[in-house]
């Protein structure tokens, strides 16, 4: 039996198939979704480590998932052992209902997971005590469960998948059981846990120093968020939040709307970009569907409706579609699922770096895997002895701007100039993950690379890892937002100078906002975050007609 | 789309998950992403046709074509988008500029991308009577600049339109 997980930054699932069909399976609470969430020393795992959560945010760890294929540790923990103890607690669970050993597993990840975090998740599981038979895209997982009922059709589809941590969408289209993804891009940092801190930095009371106040705030956020789903405001409440007083705070969905937009449009050029990949245009698109506990709130509904054209497929619950396709994954790996089959891409070029810094492509995005490269090294001087290989990961032209996956050493024979041959094949297995071998031209013997890992983090990703663990969350923060928001006031004042020269306002109007830029300069000067934020918004919306005035007539004079 | 079709068929019977295998589904799959591209498709049939592909001229125009792209795509790195409503404003002619650019380069690049597709048919119908090789070493060229350049005006216009 091979069971499919769900390892997600916010909750994690599993399930295995039962009869012919995906059944997700309750822990000892009698919950599908399980908090990942660990306490630490202990361990507690699930919903006892989150209602610690408020009590001891030192020592319990959420969102481990950010900081997976990463060199950090947590109370002397690895992202590896941590997410070892949430799938660890999945397996008993199952375990404890099917009255059964459980050793293997299909895990998902999201799509737009490097190799390096796609190794570290399955080195998770093995440390959980699974043989973790594939790691599988998150989208291709939710769209293995939306297309289980339709298998004789033909039809193309677009999987929105918002979560707590990351962002993927994914083209795929669908022929006689055929899943075939033709596209997908993502951001491995972008979902409901930004929009959670910037609704914490925006409410604005989060005191440094005081990590209590500031966990229980954020799970109130949280809960007042969900809420806003359904309802028009919610109100954050901690009673006794000072002593004698209690903390509250009347949230309303404009305003959450307001504070979440920045976030939520990230996902739209990520949208554009997969549906050029796959070579589609939104009219060859049959259906969007969506995934991810995010995709929830209406306004990423109302993004997706407006992007795509049409009204997304809610059909499925966004939090346990993932954890049904995972199962189903699963089922076709023992033969439990028949006429099904999933054709994934690689969603990263991977290439090496050549003179000159630069990244020479081998492998494009969104290649079909599993597949193979072959590329022809010859010794460059004569009498070489070896060749340093360094191989990277990513879209940029330089190689410095992609992410390193490591470095091998070839070995040539002694011979002229160009004599030394060695073929290098480049592998990405079904599970995305890379293989090396190196071919020896004379004996055709093929033998594997070991790839020296080139995990060298350096202050400033440590730093900002950091800021993602709630107990640092803040002083981070509010560092980084301070500095942003210096660079929006300079923005915005130039701007209004420059605008100045070029529209005439009344006398009255002209006043009004030269009062709102004056006092975002004593803000900036000041350098209080709380001030400068709301002198910014005060420019920002005092110059809305100024903007529009200058559009207008950029516009006459096109 | 028959190319597809087919490769959507063998893969349901080949496909790793299914057969177990590992290698018939390697070489369906290379076959198929060499056959899907005009470039390497092309670059295939040479290599099956020719000892050394030949060098080649690119096709005519290829240099005219690289000098404006180039131009262009000079242009879209030296532009900073803005954050704010009011600079972004103040930024709109421009932006617009070089969307209009890069819209009217992407169908020079279509125009052209057909151009060549044409005289592929040509060669295609009186193959293998005659086997201009030189011709297809010069579209090969041409598709792979032109591919390169569709990319790179794309990927443009998506960052210009976000």
């Amino acid at each position: 039996m091979i069971a499919g997980i769900d390892l997600g930054t916010t909750n994690s699932l599993i399930g295995v198939m039962d009869a012919g069909f995906p059944i997700l399976i309750a822990g000892e609470e009698g919950e599908r979704l399980t908090p990942s969430v660990v306490h630490l020393p202990g361990p507690l795992v699930g919903r006892a480590a989150a209602r610690l959560r408020v009590v001891q945010p030192a020592n319990t760890i959420s969102s481990i998932k950010r900081s997976m294929g990463r060199d950090v540790r947590f109370h002397g923990k690895n992202p590896e052992e941590i997410s070892a103890l949430i799938l660890g607690k999945l397996k008993r669970d199952a375990e404890r209902a099917l009255e059964q050993t459980v050793s293997r597993a299909v895990i998902t990840v999201p799509a737009y997971f490097n190799d390096g975090q796609r190794q570290a998740t399955k080195r998770a599981g093995e440390l959980a005590g699974f043989t973790v038979e594939r790691i599988v895209n998150e989208p291709t997982a939710a769209a293995l469960a939306y297309g289980l009922d339709k298998l004789n059709a033909k039809s193309k589809i677009a999987v929105f998948d918002l979560g707590g941590g990351t962002f993927d969408i994914t083209i795929l289209e669908l022929n006689e059981g055929v899943f075939h993804v033709l596209a997908t891009h993502g951001n491995t940092r972008l979902g409901g846990d930004d929009i959670d801190n910037a609704l914490l930095s925006e409410i604005e009371i989060a005191r440094e120093g005081d990590p209590l106040f500031t966990a229980r705030l954020r799970e109130a956020a949280i809960e007042a968020k969900h809420r806003l789903s359904l309802e028009e405001e919610a109100r954050i409440e901690l009673p006794f939040a000072e002593g004698e007083t209690s903390f509250s705070h009347l949230l309303t969905r404009a305003g959450l709307e307001r504070i979440a937009r920045p976030i939520v449009e990230k996902t739209r050029g990520h949208c554009l970009r997969a549906l050029a990949d796959a070579r589609l245009s939104l009219a060859d698109l049959d259906q969007v569907v969506l995934a991810g506990g995010a995709t929830r709130m209406p306004m990423v509904r109302r993004l997706v409706a407006a992007l795509f054209e049409r009204e997304p497929n809610t059909s499925h619950n966004p939090d346990e579609v993932v954890a049904l396709g995972a199962t189903i994954q699963a089922g076709i790996l023992e033969g439990a699922v028949q006429n099904m089959v999933l054709l994934d891409v690689t969603p990263l070029s991977l290439g090496i770096e050549t003179f000159g810094g630069l990244m020479n492509v081998i492998i494009p995005r969104n290649s079909t895997i599993p597949l193979k490269a072959g590329e022809m090294f010859t010794n460059a001087m004569p009498n070489q002895r070896s060749m340093l290989i360094k191989v990277l990961q990513g879209e940029r032209e330089m190689a410095r701007d992609n992410w390193p996956l490591g470095q091998f050493e070839i070995a040539f024979e002694p011979g002229a100039k160009g004599q030394a041959r060695v073929g290098v094949q480049f592998e990405i297995d079904a599970n995305g993950i890379l293989h090396v071998l190196a071919r020896d031209t004379k004996t055709g013997a093929e033998k594997i690379v070991a790839i020296q890992s080139a995990v060298d983090v350096s202050d400033e990703a440590v730093e900002k890892m950091l800021g993602d663990s709630v107990e640092h969350a803040f002083e981070d923060m509010n560092e980084r937002i301070l500095t942003e928001s210096k660079l929006k006031a300079s923005e915005m004042l130039a701007a209004v100078r420059h605008a100045f020269g070029i529209i005439d306002l009344s006398a009255e109007e002209k006043r009004k906002v030269e009062v709102l830029a004056r006092e975002v300069e004593a803000a900036m000067e000041s350098g209080e975050l709380a001030r400068l934020k709301k002198a910014n918004a005060a420019l920002d919306e005092g110059t809305q007609r100024l903007a529009t005035l200058l559009v207008e007539r950029a516009m006459e004079k096109e | 789309m028959e190319l597809k079709e087919k490769f959507h068929a063998l893969t349901a019977r080949h496909h790793p998950d299914i057969a177990g295998e590992a290698g018939d589904f390697q070489a369906l799959n290379a076959a198929y992403q060499t056959l899907r591209e005009p470039r390497t498709r092309l670059r295939h049939l040479l290599e099956l046709e020719c000892a050394s592909i030949p060098g080649a001229d690119a096709p005519p125009g290829i240099a005219a074509l690289f000098m404006k792209m180039s131009a262009l795509q000079q242009a879209f790195n030296a532009f900073k988008p803005a954050s704010t409503p009011l600079a972004q404003a103040l930024l709109a002619p421009e932006r617009w500029k070089l969307i209009r650019s890069f819209k009217e380069c992407l169908a020079v690049l279509d125009a052209g991308m057909d151009e060549l597709l044409e005289e592929l048919r040509r060669i295609d119908s009186e193959w293998p009577d005659k086997k201009p090789v030189d011709r297809l070493a010069a579209l090969c060229q041409g598709f792979s600049y032109l591919s390169k350049w569709t990319g790179q005006a794309r990927e443009a216009l998506l960052s210009l339109n976000a």
